[in-house]
């Protein structure tokens, strides 16, 4: 009978819970939401697909492919953390469900041509990267970037 | 034209109590839900879920399984058209005893360990609330002189005056008859038990949407039974239900889910002692 | 007799964790319960193999649902211990802070299942709803609910600004008048005694000797708590292991209810402490060697031992957790109970079978 205080009190107060997609929550600015990728800033570092705990980022700076398997992330945000150019956000609107495995293909602007193509982001030191920012920015004038989500 | 008359009045209750049960039902969980500071679902979500019940496809285990669901469900609408219909109290309990039996009996024709102990539970609650219904036919009938419904209807002061003691033992099987806590022991409103669903586990699709509705014309009748203490005026009588089932809902939801041995020692011995305090009591002022 | 067998999971609707019991029954009384597992065995320890060692504090933080903050915490200790890191004091705390909000959110989540589990359904409402607020935390300070991915080998990933450090206060003064008519009535009232009280004991030798963890451990007397090993900022916080000596499901659901008054207490004083700084050492190198460490989970000690061979990917990453530990004393205290305590007894011990298994 002790709960019965509550009981009333939940009787009398108002409801705590929400009708979900009628009413949204506000979520706060730090949620890891959804996945967004600007394509145009992209500099083909591969800073995220060698950081991602799922490597469910691949990556080919030869072609310019940027491909995420989306049923492999686990929204951890590392990738935005790491991306030199911001070019990964997490944004804090609810995921949408998906239902079976997808992939997010884009196809970005192929890496302009280095000593050593081959060569492996991790070693790309901080110079070679902010270079490769003032390129791409010096390329593309366009005055909104497209923005893709998946 | 006197029979006929309680028949159309049989056939029109029985209707009217279908519906009238599965939005009790409804009503019962939206008032939960906001006990518990929750929406709920739509009140006539039960509807839907028997709906959607019925037309899943059919799996049962076996025939006997099958027939027990019908003959409850019968057994069931038969005792809320015999309540409409003015019948015999006595007669009216026996008929509802069937279907609780036929359930039981479904739950043991298959080899389910969780169905064979919810319906062993199942005949153990029987045991306790029978007695007490039967109590209380009998102080009705000690009251009015007859077992006939139409006699209640001919008094003039409300039962609960001279039975309110009966009338609580009538409340303890009521709860167990709901299913809600403390009482939930075969069967549970949501399956998170020991056993599973207890005695409705092996039903499934059109059996369980037909368990689900003899549920419903049960409730009804415990409710016809409990309106019998307010037969003088239809606000009363409607106060009293209300206030009755407001009561089983604020039970369910303040305490836990008990043992069978709790409910044979603590409500069986209390319910009987009240009942039986109650028939000294119309003895003595007859 | 004739005995019947009741399976108990590992799909079963009281315990939403893949344990598997067989229930040997005579009559309503369990006479033996022979435990089946491996129902969801992931891997996770040989994928430690095949990753950077720094991708697997994401890894080893998806190794249980509910405390993933505590795991990753275990892990990073370990790994800092190997590279010799000395993690920044703001770290620390932060990292307490987290832990200490995790401990409250994992063991309301159990008082709510708990509940449920003895058919107390509007309790277990009113306990998620406080929890709730809880979450609501977690994800305002690091982005999500309960996998918050906060910590790395270093330090931390995310700072708390003093703005929402007030906010956690101020909600954590809402948590704590809303759990106190909770605790009174999970504590005192009659049907829930009933169910709880003498309920599953475990005496303080039986404890020792199967050697249960936890709260398991504490609800029987022992003041065992690895919190008391001083780790993170926990050597500059004052608090007692809470320990209780009944060893019923009363009591162990007391141990519980009361170390979340604790890490409300304990979250205030690590934000009353808390010393500004960096939140995390940057990190060079790979880490060699081999190491253990051992913290408090909110269902017991959590144990890893990892050995690094120099290589980016950790040669061996073993975890021990609590769970793994409770269930030889869950099985001591099963027979000659009835079944309708069956999954009382379990949930005291809050299994956490995803945990055991990896």
């Amino acid at each position: 009978m002790l709960m019965g205080r509550t009981i009333i009190k939940n009787l009398l107060h108002k409801y705590a819970t929400r009708l979900h997609p009628y009413e949204q929550r506000i979520l706060p600015d730090k949620f890891r939401g959804r996945f967004r990728f600007i394509i145009d800033k992209c500099i083909m570092c591969r800073n995220c697909a060698v950081k991602c705990p799922t490597k469910c980022i691949t990556i080919d700076p030869e072609t310019g492919l940027w491909e995420r398997e989306v049923m492999a992330c686990v929204y951890c945000g590392v990738c935005a953390d790491v991306c030199p150019t911001g070019c990964i956000i997490m944004t804090n609107v609810y995921r949408p469900p998906i239902t079976e495995p997808t992939k997010l293909t884009f196809m970005c602007t192929p890496r302009p041509k280095k000593k050593k193509p081959t060569e492996e982001a991790q070693t790309m030191n901080k110079k070679d990267v902010e270079t490769a920012i003032k390129q791409q920015q010096a390329e593309r004038t366009a005055p909104s970037l497209p923005v893709s989500e998946e | 034209m006197m029979i006929l008359g309680k028949l159309l009045l049989g056939v029109i209750g029985l209707a009217l109590a279908t519906f009238i049960g599965g939005f009790i039902s409804g009503l019962d969980r939206k008032i939960t839900a906001r006990m518990q500071s929750r929406f709920g679902p739509p009140l006539a979500q039960p509807f839907y879920d028997v709906l959607k019940l019925w037309g899943k496809a059919p799996m049962a285990v076996n025939a006997w399984l099958v027939l027990c669901a019908y003959l409850t469900l019968m057994a069931s609408a038969l005792s809320v058209f015999l309540f409409f219909a003015q019948s015999d109290l006595l007669l009216i309990f026996f008929v509802m005893t069937i279907g609780a039996v036929f359930q039981v009996m479904g739950a043991l024709s298959v080899n389910s360990p969780f169905s064979h102990v919810g319906a062993q539970r199942e005949l153990l609650q029987m045991f306790t609330y029978e007695p007490l219904i039967i109590l209380v036919i009998i102080g009705i009938a000690m009251h009015t002189g007859s077992f006939s419904i139409a006699s209640i209807y001919a008094l003039d002061t409300p039962l609960l005056y001279s039975m309110p003691f009966l009338y609580v033992a009538l409340g303890i099987a009521f709860t167990i008859k709901l299913r809600k806590s403390p009482f939930d022991i075969s069967a549970s409103h949501h399956g998170h038990q020991e056993i599973v669903r207890g005695v409705l586990t092996e039903y499934t699709g059109r059996q369980l949407a037909m368990l689900e509705v003899a549920h419903w014309l049960d409730v009804v009748l415990l409710l016809g039974l409990c309106s019998l203490f307010w037969s003088t005026s239809a606000i009363g009588l409607f106060l009293l239900l209300a206030v009755t089932y407001f009561a089983e809902l604020f039970v369910d939801n303040v305490s836990a889910r008990l043992t069978w041995g709790w409910m044979i020692k603590r409500a069986l011995g209390p319910g009987v002692a009240l009942a039986m305090v109650n028939l000294l009591w119309l003895y003595a002022i007859k | 007799m004739a005995k019947t067998l009741i399976p108990f999971g590992p799909q079963h609707p009281v315990l939403p964790e893949p344990l598997h019991l067989k229930l040997v029954m005579e009559d309503e009384i369990v006479v033996e319960a022979i435990p089946a597992l491996g129902y969801i065995h992931r891997g996770l320890e040989g994928l430690a193999t095949r990753r950077d060692f720094n991708q697997m504090v994401y890894v080893v933080e998806r190794v249980c649902g509910i405390c993933s903050c505590i795991h990753a915490m275990c892990y990073c200790q370990a790994i800092e211990g190997l590279m010799g890191l000395k993690v920044p004091p703001r770290a620390q705390y932060l990292r307490v802070i987290w832990s200490e909000l995790h401990r409250m959110h994992s063991h309301l989540l159990w008082l709510g299942l708990f509940a449920d589990g003895f058919g107390f359904e509007s309790l277990f409402m009113a306990l998620w709803r406080v929890r709730e607020r809880i979450m609501d935390i977690n994800e305002a300070t690091a982005g999500n609910r309960v996998i918050i991915s906060t910590n790395i080998v270093g330090g931390v990933r995310t700072d708390i600004n003093t703005g929402y450090l007030q906010e956690i206060l101020r909600t954590l003064k809402t948590v704590e008048a809303e759990l106190k008519p909770l605790y009174d009535t999970m504590m005192n009232d009659y049907t829930v005694k009933l169910r709880t009280v003498g309920k599953g004991v475990l005496t303080k030798e039986q404890a020792w000797q199967l050697g249960a963890g936890g709260p398991t451990l504490r609800g029987s007397g022992w003041a065992h708590d690895m919190r008391t090993l001083g780790y993170e900022a926990f050597h500059e916080l004052d608090f007692e292991p809470v320990v209780e000596t009944d060893g019923d499901a009363y009591a162990r659901t007391k141990v519980r209810f009361r170390e979340v008054f604790q890490s409300i207490d304990l979250v205030r004083q690590a934000i009353a402490k808390l010393p500004d700084g960096i939140l995390a050492v940057p990190v060079k190198g790979n880490p060699t060697g081999e190491i253990t460490t051992r913290v408090e989970q909110p269902r017991g000690e959590l144990f890893y031992y990892v050995y690094c061979n120099g290589t980016p990917n950790p040669e061996r990453v073993r975890i021990r957790t609590p769970t793994f530990a409770n269930i030889p004393p869950l099985l001591a205290m099963l027979p000659g109970v009835e079944l309708a305590d069956v999954p009382v007894i379990v949930l005291s011990i809050d299994p956490c079978i995803s945990c055991t298994e990896r």
